[in-house]
């Protein structure tokens, strides 16, 4: 579904700023796979998930998603086959307008606009029915502005309409890292549930081992613009919490290792 | 709840001033443990100011009382006031109580308990209070030899990989595995064996060591590319702990203590004490792949092989150190490297961590008490120890609180034993 190849990106190249945020990824996600992507802060991960959905084009590499070469198309036309949540629950929606509203012009992105808000019973019921599977009353609550309504709800609302289209890729950057934690609970079992019923791909950037180990199907480790573990298959299935922490501590400690110590240590191996 | 903590030459009294119920059970308890991992294993609660005792509070009693006797310690109540010692029958535990101890006249409080000096020739154990004891062994020294001789960074050759059996007589260390073949190719790591104990951490990329304990017939072995062994029992115990500035020992003050206790210039020594911490290194990748014409050793390549512990870790657990030390000179093809910080002295020391337990006072004997470490739980890690002398950005020695330190004295021999 999703083919990158020997992705990199650069920013302020040449520089004294210069950073290397993606130092050629090779990534291949199947169709209807969910990954998780783990990895120390600044080490690429929404850099990756920005170069996806094309907010800005890489300075190598190649990206295929289902089956068009997309490496060229600018965002908006990727955003024809590309969903994404964010971090903040208060990006993606209008606050002042209805969860109706917002899920009408959210659900027609990319089509011609129709009549205004007039919505059809036929809609609306649809509307209810999708929203009611949230499981949050807010099924009752379509005229309400959605400004009014907690982070949680909005950002279920969020991931929702993300998904509505059912889009070829779902690329979530931290969108439960805001919430408080009960609420982050919810929509992670929320966003589960919608991947698996929707047979989604999808991409999602976690600071949370314990979703990272929950929720998807594959784990994505970075560091330093690279990809340094991919757990998958068996590998995936007996790993845990504490293997990742390991495996956290691994790259860490690999970046204490300098010339220095090398110096220092090699002749204690006579 | 107010704890006042007074110590005597034979006990450790806890005077408890208020409720023992559920909201403080908790809290004395880490008073009782922390004075059990002090080195107070004869413990007493004065209960003359307690004013109620719930049943949370009983079982935190009773849970003190547990775990002082699993050091050989014990713990009694003494100075109970009338509605205690009922509360106590009436749920049974009056077993508990010490009625007629606290009726004594108690004695001047001593701080410290005098640690007993019975030290070596000039020796002055600087920086520790030490307590030597004589293990009735023979004084003469162990034969140790040097099994497998791989060179450090070399490819290593398969053949030539030797099975060293260890028995609970052994104590070893080294590069090894159990497999064999392609096994023992891509997962050769470091291993450290004492009384028929082993604990290896295979170069594959795993986090935890494996082991291998000995029972009845069973017999662990390992193929080797390299070790240091040496067979017989133990000539000495050195119990010790800081002196009164504090400060966490290293390995050079602990194998100070153990050739001046036995009065050789070659040792082994098994020690296993609370740390505050090792630095040291491990296989990332089992030296047994090195290639031919390869350059492992240079940086940034040796990253790939051996992983840096990059901070002190495991401060607070077990450590189960084997060293083999020397200052004199070693046979042929025997190799040992320099201590960076004392140069005329030769180290090699690997270091098991297990989750803390306290250990009984005293003379305590080597192999039954690793068997019973090894039975009580997993190692959590295992490291080649290393000094990290870097001016500023050094992490410097492992550093060691208190413990027991096993030592023999050894005579190096040329010959490949296995
Ligand atoms: N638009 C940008 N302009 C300049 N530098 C950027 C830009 N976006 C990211 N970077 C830099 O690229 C590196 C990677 O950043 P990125 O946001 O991808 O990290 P991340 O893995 O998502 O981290 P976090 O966990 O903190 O969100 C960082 O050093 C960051 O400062
Ligand atoms: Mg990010």
């Amino acid at each position: 579904m999703l083919k990158i190849r020997s992705l990199t990106k650069t920013f302020f190249p040449g520089t004294p700023n210069e950073v290397r945020a993606l130092r050629g990824i090779d990534l291949d996600l199947a169709d209807g796979c969910f990954a998780a992507i783990i990895g120390t802060n600044g080490s690429g991960k929404s850099t990756l998930l920005n170069a996806v959905a094309g907010t800005f084009l890489p300075d190598t590499g190649t990206l295929e998603l289902d089956g068009h070469t997309i490496t060229d198309w600018p965002e908006h036309r990727r955003a024809t086959l590309v969903g994404r949540v964010f971090q903040n629950p208060f990006a993606g929606t209008a606050a002042e307008m209805s969860i109706a509203e917002n899920i009408v012009l959210a659900t027609r992105r990319g089509q011609p606009r129709g009549l205004g808000f007039a919505l059809s019973h036929k809609t609306r019921d649809e509307i209810a029915d999708r929203i009611r599977s949230l499981k949050m009353g807010l099924e009752d609550r379509l005229e309400n502005p959605i400004g009014t309504l907690s982070g949680g709800q909005r950002q279920a609302l969020t991931l929702l309409m993300a998904t509505w289209l059912r889009p070829k890729l779902l690329l979530l950057d931290e969108h439960t890292a805001a919430l408080d934690p009960k609420s982050a609970a919810q929509v992670a079992v929320l966003t589960k549930e919608i991947v698996t019923r929707e047979k989604l791909t999808a991409l999602m950037v976690t600071h949370s081992m314990q979703q990272a180990v929950q929720l998807p199907d594959r784990i994505i480790m970075m560091h330093h613009g690279n990809i340094v573990e991919d757990y998958s298959g068996e590998r995936r299935a007996r790993v845990r919490t504490d293997d990742l922490m390991h495996a956290f501590d691994r790259v860490r400690r690999r970046d204490l290792f300098d010339s220095t110590v090398a110096e220092t240590v090699l002749p204690q191996y006579a | 709840m107010k704890l006042t903590t007074t110590a005597y030459p034979d006990r450790l009294e806890i005077k408890a001033e208020g409720r023992l119920d559920a909201a403080w059970a908790e809290h004395f308890l880490e008073a009782t443990r922390r004075a059990v991992r002090e080195g107070h294993h004869q413990l007493r609660l004065d209960a003359s100011g307690l004013e109620y005792l719930s049943s949370a509070g009983i079982r935190s009693l009773l849970q003190t009382h547990r775990e002082a006797a699993a050091v050989q310690g014990s713990f009694k109540i003494i100075r109970a006031a009338d509605f205690i010692v009922q509360t106590l029958r009436m749920s049974g535990f009056d077993s508990l109580l010490a009625l007629d101890e606290g009726a004594v006249a108690t004695d001047n409080p001593a701080p410290k308990a005098p640690a007993k000096h019975a030290k070596a020739g000039g020796w002055t154990a600087p920086g520790m209070d030490v307590e030597i004891h004589p293990l009735g062994g023979a004084s003469a020294p162990l034969r140790a030899a040097n099994l497998g001789r791989w060179q450090t960074w070399s490819r290593v050759n398969l053949a030539a990989c030797r099975e060293l059996e260890l028995g609970a007589e052994r104590t070893a260390l080294g590069i090894g595995t159990p497999g064999q073949g392609d096994d023992l190719a891509a997962h050769l790591g470091d291993f450290l064996s004492v009384g028929g104990c082993t604990a290896y951490l295979p170069g594959d990329g795993s986090e935890a060591p494996d082991y291998l304990v000995g029972t009845g017939q069973f017999v662990p072995k390992l193929r080797v590319a390299d070790a240091l062994h040496a067979t017989g029992p133990f000539s000495h115990v050195v119990r010790f702990q800081p002196d009164d500035s504090g400060s966490a020992l290293n390995i050079e003050q602990l194998l100070d203590a153990a050739f001046a206790t036995t009065g050789a210039r070659s040792v082994a020594a098994v020690i296993l004490a609370e740390i505050d911490g090792l630095v040291g290194m491990a296989w990332a990748k089992s030296p047994g792949l090195i290639a031919a014409d390869s350059k492992p050793a240079e940086f940034p390549a040796v990253r790939e092989w051996l992983s840096f512990s990059g901070e002190r870790v495991h401060g607070g657990d077990l450590a189960l150190v084997v060293a083999f030390a020397t200052t004199e000179a070693l046979p042929q093809g025997v190799s040992i490297p320099a201590l960076p910080s004392r140069k005329d002295w030769r180290v090699h020391a690997h270091a098991a961590v297990f989750p803390f337990r306290p250990l009984p006072n005293g003379p305590i004997e080597m192999a039954p008490t690793v068997q019973q470490l090894f039975a009580g739980a997993a190692p959590q890690a295992l490291l080649h120890l290393v000094e990290d002398d870097r001016p500023a950005l050094g992490l410097g020695h492992s550093a060691f609180i208190r413990g027991a330190c096993w030592c023999a004295p050894i005579q190096f021999t040329s010959e490949e034993l296995s």
